[in-house]
């Protein structure tokens, strides 16, 4: 990522959009837009200090929305361009509130709240598709009550709950038992506002809101109005007090997700959403168990599935590896549904198909190994390339030249194509520069004959 | 004339290739939507079977 | 090749995953092992499946399999053809009351004179008009469900009384036959298609170019099956909850306050099979001091009531059902609310038999009571 960001021979052009393409191979061309950012991209230095005092809290997209960030923010911590951006929908200064605080806080004078997009024509030989995909969004699969189970996630939700840069720093905290945590810190902030106004009472007075709220209950100043005020807020503090005190009884016995449950093929080979198989998904699972175990050795992991499609040079060991050292047990078995057990715990039904029997289980935590579906920019996208898509909305190419589209000149690689790993996405990225390359390479030929 | 190259998309499909092409002498110009170039691949902790840190 | 193994050529079963899904799924298969989906496919599959089995007839063909299969099989369909099968064997499931709501619709077949009309009394009707009030069996359960106070007729009249307020004055028909649901999801084909002919013939006579139902069992077979059999049909078939909600959003439907929560019960017919999921939520919604409180299991993870088709009520269907009237009772409601008339006399058989404290109530009762 660092490469990238230095390489001379690299422009970097990041919050940007296409928006218009014309020509033809050897000479495109684009039309790009730059997005304001509201931060001049030559002065910011990347520091943070801004997004440190920015009082607007937002939740975090490159957290899969577990952690929150700031309205001023850079996209995550070692991003490149460490350049940071003002968030349009939440701003308070955008959006016509009195604020401006990163202005006044940032030494490089980056912030520009006047910043406008920016129109930035390109002319190029040839052009790759590497626009990835999206996560399926199993709440399309009401069985699973993905949206109101608080503790089933998806597998790339769980990758960010498993980072040590994450927003748990690599606990298993449950989602459920954060939530309370939230839920106590906002009510801690609100006691401690509530305790304030009673200390200037207390001062005023010289005598404990507690005391005094015992003698008023019993008839004492009871034309008195300032005392009534002071009775009324030591109410209102009792009224917070004592839910806060029952939270924070509960979140005494929080403890982090052992026991792991991961469901495959959630949105692929499924007819109902994408036949195909999504490739990866069995052994993204397999790691993520790995992961976890490594993190807390008491850790128990079940992967339910059809079939455990480890296919690749490793892959196998890899997933026996798991079983061995790692507390994973493999259930061949699609699970039928998942509903809430005690204490927010999932409980997942399905058939053990060895078995031959229905049984339930109960988790702590539920990873959804979602499906790898085309990402929703990329209609958009094609049309403006003017290449073809699949069926499913990939792009097209064809098995003898997989980075290949209809459209010569333009070429597809990694998960923008078809749904593949790491490994399968570099080996195409590769294949498709050099593609690209020829075109590049001939065409400086051409030009060196004629001068 | 031109001999530039446009990469749309900067996640590890888009950064890998706009390097193999930058290497080899070709200009690149890279464009992702997100403010950070990265990609989903970013989002991972560690990569299968190695277990390699993924950033 | 066997009559068993066509039926998986034509229905497609062969796609099956063997992925357990639709067992797992299975309000029966949970309750009672015997009976398995998947077992029966893999069964199917192997050429070891055989009309004589048992188990064929435990299923509720509630689409709670069908709907979540990954690989689209749509197994009720499945069962359907294999109970045509074992039909034509010999074999018969255990059916309930005697027979005697298969009788009654075996008599619909011929060419008799009915009293459709008796329990109307001062409900408005039309001779002619353009739309047809499909009443169903509904009037007619009273008759056999007296001891769980069914309260059918009271139903009846009320949802005539509700289409009035809604300015309808329907079309009533004496010559109305049973819709054929129960005849064809219990494999009698033939029963059912000539049903369905009365039917259609009934409706064609009158006119009527909209169909109006608040049974789910006979608005799903109408919409979705008929047109299967005989075609594109000259009629649109509407229910009623549509036709409400519709009204609802026009304004010209108002309630009186009542104050109480309901919880509602999903009917498998409405639900899954019809897509009918918001239109008596915003029918609850709508009654101004009412509030719904949902089960964990509702809209499309609803679970059947345990029995259909008059057929199988078994131990199975009574632990569904007490399982599914104690979920009701968690969520807090003092009523269950449900839009189909099965459902409502199962649960309150169910109520009676094993003395449980639930009150369980039509939702078009409830809507009639509150109308202003």
């Amino acid at each position: 990522m660092l490469d990238v960001g230095r390489h001379p021979n690299i422009s970097l052009m990041a919050y940007s959009e296409i928006e218009k393409v014309e020509g033809h191979e050897g000479n495109f061309t684009v039309t790009v837009r730059r997005k304001k950012r509201y931060v001049d991209e030559a002065k910011c230095t990347g520091c943070g200090a801004c997004a440190e005092k920015c009082p607007t809290s937002v939740p975090d997209a490159f957290n899969t929305g577990l952690g929150t960030r700031k309205a001023i923010y850079s996209y995550f911590a070692q991003g490149i361009p460490s350049t940071h951006t003002i968030d349009p929908d939440f701003c308070r200064q955008l959006n016509g509130k009195k604020c401006g605080i990163c202005q006044k806080t940032c030494q490089a004078d980056a912030i520009d709240f006047d910043q406008e997009d920016k129109i930035v024509e390109l002319d190029v030989a040839g052009i790759i598709i590497a626009a990835g995909y999206d996560v399926f969004d199993p709440s399309q699969i009401p069985e699973y009550r993905y949206s109101e189970l608080p503790n089933v996630l998806t597998a790339l939700e769980f990758e960010r709950l498993l980072s040590a840069s994450g927003p748990t720093d690599g606990h298993l905290d449950l989602p459920s038992d954060r939530a309370v945590e939230a839920e106590i810190k906002a009510l801690e902030k609100k006691i401690g506002k509530s305790k304030r106004m009673l200390e200037k009472f207390e001062k005023k007075f010289d005598e404990s809101s507690k005391q005094f709220y015992e003698k008023y209950n019993k008839g004492d100043y009871s034309d008195d109005k300032d005392r009534k005020k002071w009775a009324d807020k030591y109410a209102e503090y009792l009224a917070i007090m004592e839910p806060l005190e029952d939270l924070k009884k509960k979140a005494e016995s929080f403890t982090t997700a052992k026991r792991l449950a991961f469901i495959q093929c959630v949105g692929s080979r499924d007819f109902r959403f994408y036949p195909f198989c999504s490739g990866y998904c069995c052994m993204h699972s397999i790691k993520e168990a790995i992961i976890a175990h490594e993190h807390e050795n008491e850790t128990t992991s079940r992967i339910f599935g059809m079939d455990i499609r480890a296919i690749g040079k490793g892959f196998e060991e890899y997933k026996i590896r798991g079983g061995n050292n790692s507390n994973i047990t493999y259930v061949r078995g699609r699970v039928g549904e998942i509903s809430q057990g005690p204490n927010n715990n999932p409980v997942v039904t399905y058939e053990d198909t060895h078995e031959r029997l229905v049984k339930s289980q109960e988790f702590d935590m539920v990873i959804l190994a979602t499906a790898c579906v085309p990402t929703i920019g990329i209609i958009e996208l094609a049309k403006i390339l003017g290449v073809e898509l699949d069926k499913y909305n990939f792009i097209k190419t064809s098995p003898f030249s997989p980075v290949d589209t209809n459209v010569p000149g333009i070429f597809a690689c990694g998960c923008a194509g078809a749904p593949m790993d790491v490994p399968e996405s570099v080996a195409q990225a590769s294949s498709a520069a050099e593609r690209a390359a020829e075109i590049a390479i001939q065409l400086r030929q051409v030009q060196n004959v004629q001068f | 004339m031109n001999k530039d190259i446009l990469v749309i998309g900067g996640g590890i499909a888009g950064m890998q290739s706009s390097l193999d092409l930058a290497d080899m002498g070709v200009k690149v110009h890279l464009v992702e939507k997100l403010p950070s170039i990265g990609g989903k691949m970013a989002q991972l902790d560690k990569t299968f079977p190695t277990n390699d840190c993924a950033i | 090749m066997t009559a068993i193994a066509e039926l998986i050529e034509t229905t497609k079963t062969y796609y099956c995953l063997d992925c357990g899904v639709c067992t797992s799924s299975c309000p029966v298969s949970k309750v009672f092992p015997d009976f398995s989906p998947r077992q029966i496919i893999e069964r199917s599959l192997y050429e070891l499946e055989d009309p004589s089995d048992d188990t064929i007839w435990s299923c509720l063909t509630c689409a709670q399999c069908s709907v979540r299969c990954p690989a689209d099989i749509n197994f009720p369909e499945f069962i359907r053809l294999i109970r045509g099968e074992a039909i034509s064997s010999g074999f018969e499931g255990q059916v309930t009351h005697n027979g005697m709501l298969q009788t009654i619709s075996a008599i619909q077949t011929g060419n008799i004179k009915q009293n459709r009309k008796f329990w109307i009394e001062d409900g408005k009707i039309s001779e002619t008009g353009d739309i047809f009030f499909f009443v169903g069996c509904r009037p007619f359960f009273d008759v056999i469900f007296k001891d769980v106070d069914a309260g059918s007729i009271k139903g009846a009249q009320n949802i005539l009384k509700i289409l009035n307020t809604c300015g309808i004055e329907p079309v009533v028909s004496n010559d109305e036959r049973c819709c054929g649901h129960d005849a064809l999801w219990n494999g009698n084909e033939e029963k059912f298609k000539q049903l369905a002919q009365l039917n259609i013939d009934v409706i064609r006579a009158s006119g009527a170019k909209k169909v109006v139902f608040s049974c789910p069992e006979g608005y799903d077979t109408f919409k979705n099956i008929y047109p299967r059999y005989f075609g594109e049909l000259d009629f649109e078939p509407i229910h009623i909850l549509d036709l409400l909600a519709s009204k609802i959003d026009e304004g010209t439907l108002k309630f009186k306050e009542f104050q109480g929560t309901v919880t509602y019960h999903d009917p498998c017919r409405l639900g899954r099979l019809a897509g009918i999921y918001d239109a008596p939520r915003k029918l609850i919604d709508a009654i101004p001091g009412l509030e719904l409180k949902e089960m964990p299991r509702s809209r499309e993870n609803g679970v059947c009531c345990g029995t259909t088709g008059w057929k199988n009520c078994t131990s199975t269907s009574a632990q569904i059902r007490m399982e599914r009237l104690a979920e009701a009772k968690d969520t807090g409601a003092d009523k269950l609310v449900t839009a189909c008339p099965k459902c409502q006399i199962h649960f309150r058989c169910t109520r009676s038999a094993f003395n449980l404290n639930m009150e369980i109530m039509d939702l078009y009762d409830l809507v009639a009571d509150q109308l202003e």
